[in-house]
């Protein structure tokens, strides 16, 4: 067994001559358990894993309620999992739906998805939607850890061209929203992941020059803040507003200064650097949720959101052998042939997130596993891709949410349910008191009792 | 808060409108978009003066279009006869054009722009004098408008604010160096630790070389067998170059090790040793025998130290290393942050700089390293990652003003250059000689000559046409075996030196739309069956046949515009539509499914199946336009290719435009794209101002936008002549402050 102090920091940077990607080696893990508080229980994490263009839904949601459902073909790679995950049918994000403004399916569906809002057409001037349920989260339990959340993806942000029907590529792209109209951008190479967690490994530093560094650094912010400050004052409201999300993202790194300073320890990453971000899909998606796997085990932060694709994604997924781009085909008329491709496509995107759920099942937190102490949404804000429906979504909630849910069932709940009554649902089990969010109408019933 | 000016005296008589606007609509129009039966949710019937048509400049823009590209009215009604359509169409324009002057222009406001990715690269290397490309790590700046410059839509993260921190730390880093000195060190790589791709038997490394120097290179080799009979050697590669090949000699049954010198220059290199056979072959199986490990040592001799360009940008005064005083390391912050703020500075401001070289001194670091805190500074502050403009009134939303001449230099920069200003700009910025009579034109003519201009080549250029995409689309391979990474860096180039041309020699824009040259290298000359020219290197050449010409033909265009593996007549007409001919489709609508063609099938060809669906009389009203414009570019392939032939069936790129357009063939479809030169015009214009002023176009900017496609028209469509007209305008050359909104 490998124990951490076989993986000093310097045998690491030695080591990063080689940047082979290699998946987090399971043995690996207990010389390298979260820096948790002995005795104390461990902290409840939350997930949300977004995929692209809706899924075939007859071949997703169980005929059977409760808990001897039969699967499905395209959930049926999570069936090793179903004594940790529940099936939620029924519920809608109305915010994604037209309601007026022709048009737009995949930008609002992405939008929506965490939000609950309805956003405002504009294709750049005052984009709007709402704060999203992992970032109410952050925002509370954020101090806590080294990050407040993050935000990752699989795909980059369309390069040019406009989005979806005058919406902004910022709908489509993100998940994350701070504020109603500051959306965080996901993260898709993976070894810029790593160097987030574990640091660039460009030099070694020892203390001194360590200590002096985050000296310089601190006071840099701190002027730029002050300065940021005045600069402020003769400026009309939108360019303040372009300053305040500097302003705030200047004091998010002050903060995790901080953290730094206090939670410091020499941390061996488990498994080297990635190279970069693998063309091969699967791969790519190992490395994520490996990644996220070992920022949850640290504790480095307990709110993740991961897009497996941006909404509206032409991704052709030629490693099954589909050389067509996936949203076209979602539009497929009940042809066939195309639909078995959808379905292709659905059944691998979870195939790759039954990695992850099997990752956090291995590894050991506190009492139980990691998956116990969490609460992974699996999710598109479409149903049907083709007609572009906003109600029944797919959705799944894997984990036990640290005891405070009954997984191994499946659940459908009364037609147009918000989806935003799930969300908080949740953030009421991670400590996080919200009256309201977004269209919620109360707290999501029958995930902890029959 | 531009009302209309009823003043001008048309309320009362209005004749234009009673006699020529009023017939027509009465005659063509009011049987369906009544008041009443509103077919398509269009009243026309209700507009009674100019004033009112005035007031909803986009509804009748849109309905001129129609007019004139003969889709209204439908097919079925009387047609009008062309002096009907020519009296109503000149009415409305002269009408436009009278109103374009009797309004006060508005400028309208943009927001501060945090510099994108390809600003922040392109001003880290004119500031520092490196090109660093720190931006490549950055997250994709998200677009609007099809641009990714937008104020509005550029955000801000932790996520990024960590990156410029990061950023600007190598970024001072690496525009002042530090004297060095290297010790000796040995870092052995051994076989059972490290996983790489080399052959069976080999061993494969990165190294990273301090610096340029002699180091050794030690291989040892483990193995059962003794002396290998069929005469196994042994090969050290830097960077897949072979450095030396050793016999094996001695019985290895302990580590035999072998030395060499090396001398790479400084960075990353990977070393390998592997074995090869008698016949000089790569073993690549179990011989018994493997590479157990290397060893690196030194640096021995380096070579002397060599200052980075940046030294000559940054450090004006004083002597490298060392000899700096304080009146002279304030000198190097105080025109640092001037030239990364692009205006001058205010002592104060310096002071709050030159802070950090002070307290690192105090701290007993180098006069390089202190300055690399200043530096580091600078760089993360918001007056150097956002374009900032001041105002007097911020809030007043009828308080304009013209913006400053260094604000002026800033924003002509980032529009022709995508990055700072040079010292000539900014000189003449700090002369108040910019908006001298003949400067502007000057100096876009400079800039437009100048190496930069690349940045609006690639940006501008690489998001109007989305060029961009094609470093991204992947043509199926089992279709389009032959498109390899040399083709799609050969079609992005010819588009690039072809617009590069335009511009530069200040051709018309219509060339855009057909010339009769290209340029080409052997490999897209291959690609478009010409013959004849040979080599890597692109050139000008002259179209013997009507194939290919204009930007249409280019096989760039036409990929990007393709699915992976087939074309898409929706598409390319939908590009067209957006790109070319300023008339963006309407999304299909709700509840109607796209109109996404199948692939050819036996069920009959692409088109067949496609003209079916356009019986559906919803779908046709768009896509009439739509499909014909791109049937007319089927003769080229998902990468460009011309074919005559599609599967088993034969191309057909014949079609039909509204109002009895026919073309039977790409070029006479080009022809007609000629005669929609001033929708072409129009287009481009709308493009190229969002991407300079970094906003999308307002209603107020609309008679702005008309007089610019005006006196474009009247120059004969001269490129720098738009550019021009752009400067000149008032958008570009004032803003106003901002009302409250919510």
């Amino acid at each position: 067994m490998i124990t951490r102090k076989h993986l000093r920091r310097r045998t690491f940077l030695r080591g990063l001559g080689t940047t082979v990607a290699l998946p987090l080696l399971d043995a690996m893990t207990p010389a390298f358990a979260a820096p948790s508080k002995a005795g104390a229980k461990p902290p409840t994490r939350m997930a949300f894993v977004y995929v692209p263009n809706g899924i075939i839904m007859q071949d997703w949601t169980p005929s059977e309620e409760g808990a001897s459902f039969a699967f499905k073909p395209i959930m049926s790679p999570m069936e090793p999992h179903r004594d940790k995950m529940l099936v939620l049918t029924g519920l809608t994000q109305n915010g994604g739906r037209a309601l007026g403004d022709g048009p737009g399916d995949h930008a609002r569906a992405a939008a929506s998805f965490l939000t609950g809002m309805h956003p405002r057409k504009t294709a750049g001037a005052d984009i709007k939607i709402g704060i999203s349920v992992d970032q109410v989260a952050a925002q509370k339990i954020g101090a806590a850890t080294r990050f407040a959340s993050l935000e990752l993806g699989l795909e980059d942000g369309r390069l040019v061209g406009s989005c979806d029907s005058g919406y902004s590529c910022a709908y489509s792209n993100n998940l994350a929203w701070r504020t109603e109209n500051s959306p965080l951008p996901p993260e898709i190479n993976p070894r810029l992941v790593f160097e987030r967690l574990f640091g660039s490994g460009d030099e070694v530093e020892d203390a001194t020059a360590r200590a002096r560094r985050l000296k310089y650094e601190k006071s840099i912010l701190d002027s730029v803040a002050a300065e940021t400050g005045s600069l402020k004052t003769t400026l009309g409201p939108t360019d303040q507003r372009k300053l305040d999300e500097y302003l705030h993202s200047v004091r998010e790194i002050e903060k995790r200064i901080a953290a730094n300073e206090r939670d410091h320890q020499d941390v061996a990453p488990p498994f080297s650097k990635p190279a970069g971000a693998p063309l091969d899909y699967s791969e790519h998606c190992r490395l994520m949720y490996d990644l996220m796997t070992v920022a949850m085990q640290m504790d480095a932060t307990r709110v993740i959101t991961l897009m497996m694709g941006r909404e509206g994604s032409s991704r052709a997924y030629r490693e099954i052998g589909i050389s067509d781009a996936h949203h076209p085909l979602t539009h497929h008329r009940n042809d066939e042939t195309m639909v078995n491709k959808v379905k292709q496509i659905n059944r691998y995107h979870v195939e790759q997130f039954a990695y992850f759920i099997q990752k956090l099942r291995n590894t050991p937190d506190g009492d139980g596993s990691l998956l116990d102490h969490s609460m992974i949404v699996y999710g598109s804000g479409l149903a049907d891709g083709n007609r572009h429906t906003h109600h029944d979504l797919p959705v799944l909630l894997m984990g036990g949410g640290n005891g405070t849910l009954k997984p191994g069932r499946h659940v459908r709940y009364a037609n147009d349910t918000p989806m935003n009554n799930l969300f908080v649902a949740m953030l009421d089990r991670m400590g996080v008191e919200v009256e309201s969010l977004g269209d919620s109408k109360g707290k999501l019933g029958y995930l902890s009792e029959l | 808060m531009l009302s209309f000016v009823s003043a001008r005296g048309f309320g009362a008589g209005d004749p234009g409108f009673r006699k020529v606007a009023k017939p027509f609509l009465a005659k063509h129009c009011n049987a369906c978009h009544s008041t009443k039966a509103k077919v398509a949710n269009l009243d026309l019937e209700r507009f009674r003066t100019v004033d009112a048509v005035l007031a909803e400049q986009e509804l009748w823009d849109k309905a001129a279009r129609k007019i004139r590209t003969g889709e209204m009215p439908p097919k079925g009604r009387p047609a009008p006869s062309n002096a009907e359509v020519d009296g109503i169409l000149t009415w409305l324009t002269n009408e436009y054009a009278r109103y374009d002057k009797s309004v006060r222009p508005d400028p309208g406001r943009v927001t501060a722009r945090r510099l994108n990715r390809a600003e922040y690269n392109n001003t880290i290397r004119d500031l520092v004098g490196i090109d660093l490309r720190p931006a490549e790590t950055f997250p994709v700046d998200d677009s609007g408008y099809g641009f990714d410059n937008i104020g509005d839509v550029l955000s801000m993260s932790p996520a990024l604010m960590e990156k410029y921190m990061i950023a600007a730390s190598r970024i001072a880093k690496a525009a002042i160096a530090v004297p060095r000195t290297f010790k000796e060190t040995s870092d052995r790589y051994r076989s059972d630790r490290v996983k790489h791709n080399g052959p069976v038997g080999s061993l494969e490394v990165k190294h990273s070389f301090p610096v340029e120097a002699d180091y050794e290179l030690r291989i040892a080799i483990a193995g059962r067998r003794a002396i290998p009979e069929d005469g196994l050697r042994i090969v050290a590669l830097i960077d897949g170059k072979e450095e030396r090949t050793f016999d094996i000699v001695a019985p290895p049954n302990r580590p035999r090790v072998l030395d060499l010198k090396i001398r790479p220059k400084a960075g990353p290199h990977t070393l390998r040793a592997h074995f090869i056979d008698a016949q000089g072959k790569v073993v690549n199986e179990d011989r018994g025998m493997l590479v157990e490990y290397l060893d690196v040592r030194g640096p021995y001799n380096p070579a002397p130290f060599e200052p980075p360009p940046s030294h000559a940008k940054v450090l004006i005064c004083g002597e490298w290393p060392g000899k700096y005083d304080d009146a002279c390391l304030r000198q190097i912050v105080a025109e640092f942050t001037r030239r990364a703020f692009r205006r001058p500075v205010t002592p104060q401001e310096v002071d709050s700089f030159y802070r950090y070289v002070k307290v690192a001194k105090d701290d007993g670091e180098s006069a390089e390293v202190a300055l690399r805190y200043a530096l580091q500074a600078v760089l993360v502050s918001p007056q150097f990652l956002f374009r900032i403009e001041r105002h007097p009134k911020p809030t007043d939303p009828k308080a304009s003003h013209v913006i400053g001449d260094f604000e002026l230099a800033t924003r002509l920069s980032y529009f022709l250059w995508a990055s700072m200003p040079d010292e000539t700009l900014y000189q003449l910025a700090q002369q108040k000689q910019l908006r001298k009579p003949g400067v502007l034109e000057q100096q876009v003519d400079r800039m437009i000559a100048d190496a930069k201009f690349a940045g609006f080549v690639d940006n501008f250029l690489g998001q109007w046409l989305e060029l961009r995409n094609l470093d991204e689309v992947k043509p199926a391979p089992e279709k389009f075996p032959e498109f390899d990474t040399a083709l799609r860096a050969a079609m992005k180039k010819e588009t690039q030196l072809f617009f590069e041309h335009v511009a530069r020699n200040d051709q018309s824009i219509l060339q855009f739309l057909n010339s009769d040259y290209t340029f080409l290298n052997a490999r897209l000359a291959r690609h478009y069956g010409i013959s004849e020219v040979e080599g890597d290197d692109f050139r000008m050449v002259k179209l013997a046949t009507a194939q290919r010409g204009g930007i249409l033909t280019h096989a760039s265009l036409l990929t990007v515009s393709s699915y992976p593996n087939r074309t898409s007549p929706v598409l390319r007409g939908k590009f067209l539509l957006e790109n070319f001919l300023n008339a963006p489709p309407p999304p299909p609508p709700p509840n109607v499914p796209t109109l996404e063609e199948q692939a050819a099938t036996n069920k009959g060809s692409l088109r067949q199946q496609m003209e079916k669906h356009r019986t559906n009389a919803v779908c046709a009203s768009c896509h009439s336009r739509m499909d014909a414009l791109g049937f007319g570019l089927e003769n080229y392939d998902a990468v460009g290719k011309w074919r005559d032939r599609d599967g088993e069936f034969s191309i057909d790129s014949s079609g039909e435009l509204p109002g009895q357009r026919k073309f039977a063939s790409p070029a006479e479809l080009k022809s007609i794209l000629m005669e929609e030169r001033n929708d072409f015009a129009m287009a481009l214009a709308e493009k190229m101002i969002i991407y300079a002023l970094g906003r999308g176009l307002e209603r107020n900017d609309r008679p702005q936008l008309r007089q610019i496609v005006r006196n474009l028209a009247a120059s004969g469509y001269k490129f720098k002549h738009l550019v021009m007209e752009i400067v000149k305008s008032a958008p570009f050359q004032m803003r106003r402050g901002e009302g409250g909104k919510s």
